[in-house]
């Protein structure tokens, strides 16, 4: 399945196959760093507001698209909302890969992550995007598909996920 | 010179970012004036914005999340970075992480520089803290100051860089303990919170 994670209320760009769209919602509360996702309820985020299961979600991804805007290298607040709110993805435990420690697989299925970045951007965000979603991807033992950066929204007319 | 400590972990209490500013307020000297400020949620209050735009250097503390700042820490800065823009203004960060290395806190060492570029604020580095899973679990932050050598020594050369408004560098520092204990300590610590909510060890790896 793909995952598409957009900070565009009005996103219309062309999706084949089994998907499902993430767009803006005045429910969704922030990740507070509880951690009861991985000890209370293993797998599952405890606040109830319709978020709880992005870890679950991305369990079941083979693809996972973002399609916002690039705020100082980062993903937009909502997107990288989303992505903190996925942490039962992985498991508590620790592995060392790459000489470095990183979280154990819960699932075993291996993402391939794209981005779509909109927005102006300097040389020095764009370099940030990069290396953050490859450190990111590093974590979650998946891999960076294709990283993408457009002036505007306009821009990324043509495109189809 | 005023200095904002600002916790913006999104944890109310007993986060690790408040362990290591209660750590770091001490190494000011008295005439410094030390404001602490919060940044839990989505917004700055108007007062914190006020308290923020007439100090001379900020230092942010928040833990890391998937590589980079909190959602709740970008909205925060985007609302600043208007607010600050031509302002005199040093930014320092503490950033800390629960992998036991530090350096895995510069990407988001490198966001922060980026919103100092775009709000005309001047970047002037910090700490990455790794082993952050182990700053907030004991009862009497005193008490665990051995285990954490390196990083208090960090933060008090951090606090002399602040107060003569100096580019301290992006450091990376960890807790003094080999790395297998530190892994071996956090997963018993899973364990027995598993097992304090009634779960069993298996479950920690639960799929849905």
């Amino acid at each position: 399945m793909k995952l598409i994670v957009t900070d565009l209320e009005n996103f219309n760009l062309p999706v084949s196959g089994e998907h499902k769209i993430i767009k803006p919602d005045s429910r969704l509360c922030r990740c507070v760093g509880c951690f009861n996702c991985w000890f209370k309820t293993p797998g599952k985020c405890v606040i109830a507001d319709g978020f709880d299961d992005i870890g679950a979600l991305w369990g079941k991804c083979d693809e996972v698209y973002y399609v916002c805007r690039c705020v100082y290298g980062s993903l937009s607040p909502f997107a990288k909302n989303i992505q903190d709110r996925g942490l039962a993805y992985v498991h508590p435990d620790f592995v060392i890969r790459g000489g470095e420690m990183h979280h154990r697989r819960r699932y075993d299925n291996v993402i391939k992550c794209s981005v779509l970045f909109y927005g102006e951007t300097t040389e020095g965000e764009r370099q940030t995007a990069r290396k953050l979603m490859q450190a990111a991807m590093d974590n979650y033992d998946g891999t960076v598909e294709r990283i993408e950066f457009f002036d505007s929204v306009e821009d990324m007319e043509g495109i189809s996920l | 010179m005023t200095v904002a400590l600002i916790n913006a972990s999104p944890k109310l209490s007993h986060s690790s970012s408040w362990a290591l500013i209660k750590n770091t307020v001490g190494f000011f000297p008295n005439k410094t004036n030390v404001k602490m400020l919060d940044m839990h949620t989505n917004t700055v209050s108007e007062n914190t914005v006020s308290e923020l735009l007439a100090a001379d250097a900020w230092v942010l503390f928040f833990p890391l999340y998937v590589d980079a700042l909190p959602s709740h820490v970008l909205r925060c800065l985007m609302q600043l970075e208007e607010r600050a823009r031509g302002k005199t203004l040093k930014v320092y960060a503490v950033i800390n992480c629960g992998f036991y290395e530090g350096e895995q806190t510069e990407v988001a060492f490198e966001i922060v520089e980026n919103f100092c570029i775009r709000a005309g604020l001047e970047f002037c580095g910090g700490v990455g803290v790794g082993g952050g899973g182990m700053l907030s679990t004991t009862p009497v932050l005193e008490d665990m100051k051995h285990n954490k050598t390196a990083i208090i020594h960090e933060l008090k050369r951090l606090a002399k860089s602040v107060v003569r408004g100096r580019n301290h560098g992006v450091k990376f520092k960890s807790v003094s303990i080999p790395r297998i204990m530190y892994k071996v300590g956090a997963e018993a610590l899973w364990r027995i919170n598993a097992v304090k909510y009634g779960n069993k060890l298996s479950d920690l790896g639960k799929r849905y």
